[in-house]
């Protein structure tokens, strides 16, 4: 049991109740047709690129090309401290740098996870 | 300083709400902070505690008494969205319309696209609402019509009402972080104190100072502060 959850249920003076932590890992996560619908639409995820884009996009990054790279993400801003009890269960899912860099294959693994059953 | 635009392409997913709530916290880490409401339904003052029968200054021609609370100055501007001269002033001033210390946060309902394009300009941050509904990710396509949704430099979601008992709302939820990644801000979970508060025309830190909700805001105006560069500029003229 998660030392939250024990501190909880000492302050309620029980020793034990029901509990369920709802949690789903990527892997378990269902391609719900919505999902791929807007994963499919141009006003959201913009035009596929090209062959030509997709192996300039694949060429070893230059030197003077580093200098444009993306500015470093701040870390994620730490809880307030009155956050209390519940600030575990909301910690932030990690999220990808680059936004939209991994939405092909995202559906892509998706897609073939329910291809495949 | 700057204006931060709350506007979501779909209505009733809590825009005013977390309009309000912004505001709030903001001025509590030490902001000037001064709501806008755009909208027709002039809600927005509810979560500050007013009554439906307490009429905000009108922005467009306030010059008495500010009406603030929880720290924040209130004023409609829902006849000032719809002032020509309103536009003019915005399209001559241009960067200067928000100049100076003061935080502006705009609350514009989802169907006034005028509104929300006629700010959107000179918005120094985007905060996009939505919920994990069908309903709502469907016009995540119309956040900023002629721009792909995941390109939108200056817009930031908060996915409000999330509730991990329910499979959709949590696949959602990592939908969305795939699909726009950091630039998902926030969540705020699901809890029937915000409505009880609200009908108590009270405070969530006074109804419910353990409300989940409360603590996910807080979360949400730390990451909005940061994201603005709010925080620099407090630290600054501290």
């Amino acid at each position: 049991m998660r030392t939250d959850t024990t501190s909880l249920l000492q302050r309620l003076g029980q020793r034990d109740f029901r509990y369920r932590e709802f949690y789903d890992a990527f892997a378990d996560m269902e391609l719900w047709p919505i999902f791929e619908a807007l994963l499919a639409d141009e006003r959201v995820v913009g035009k596929p690129m090209s062959l030509l884009a997709k192996k300039e996009a694949a060429l070893p990054v230059e030197e003077g090309r580093r200098a444009a790279a993306p500015p470093i993400v701040p870390p994620a801003p730490s809880p307030p401290q009155d956050a209390g009890l519940f600030t575990r269960y909301a910690d932030p899912m990690p999220a990808p740098e680059r936004p939209g860099e991994d939405l092909r294959g995202f559906l892509k693994n998706l897609s073939s996870r329910n291809q495949g059953g | 300083m700057p204006l931060l635009l709350c506007h979501s392409p779909k209505g009733g997913v809590g825009t005013s709400f977390i309009a309000a709530q912004l505001a709030i916290l903001l001025a509590q880490r030490g902001h000037e902070v001064t709501a806008l409401d755009f909208t027709y339904q002039d809600a927005l003052k509810l979560y500050f505690g007013l009554l439906p029968a307490q009429r905000l200054p009108d922005m467009a021609s306030h010059s008495g008494e500010a009406t603030v609370v929880s720290g924040v100055e209130l004023l409609s501007a829902h006849e000032l969205g719809r002032d020509p001269a309103f536009a003019r002033r915005l399209a001559e001033q241009g960067g200067a319309s928000f100049a100076g210390e003061r935080i502006y946060i705009a609350d514009v309902a989802a169907g006034d696209r005028d509104t929300k394009d006629l700010l959107f300009p000179h918005a120094l941050l985007h905060i996009c609402p939505l919920h994990p509904r069908p309903g709502s990710l469907a016009a995540l396509p119309m956040v900023q019509p002629g721009t792909p949704t995941i390109e939108l430099e200056k817009t930031v979601f908060v996915l409000n009402h999330l509730d991990d008992t329910h499979r959709f709302s949590r696949h959602s939820h990592v939908f969305l972080r795939e699909l726009v990644g950091d630039r998902l801000i926030g969540t705020v979970r699901r809890d029937e104190a915000v409505n009880e508060a609200a009908a108590m025309f009270e405070p969530i830190s006074r109804f419910a100072p353990t409300s989940v909700a409360l603590a996910d805001l807080a979360r949400l105006a730390v990451a909005v502060e940061q994201r603005a560069g709010l925080a620099r500029a407090a630290e600054t003229e501290a």
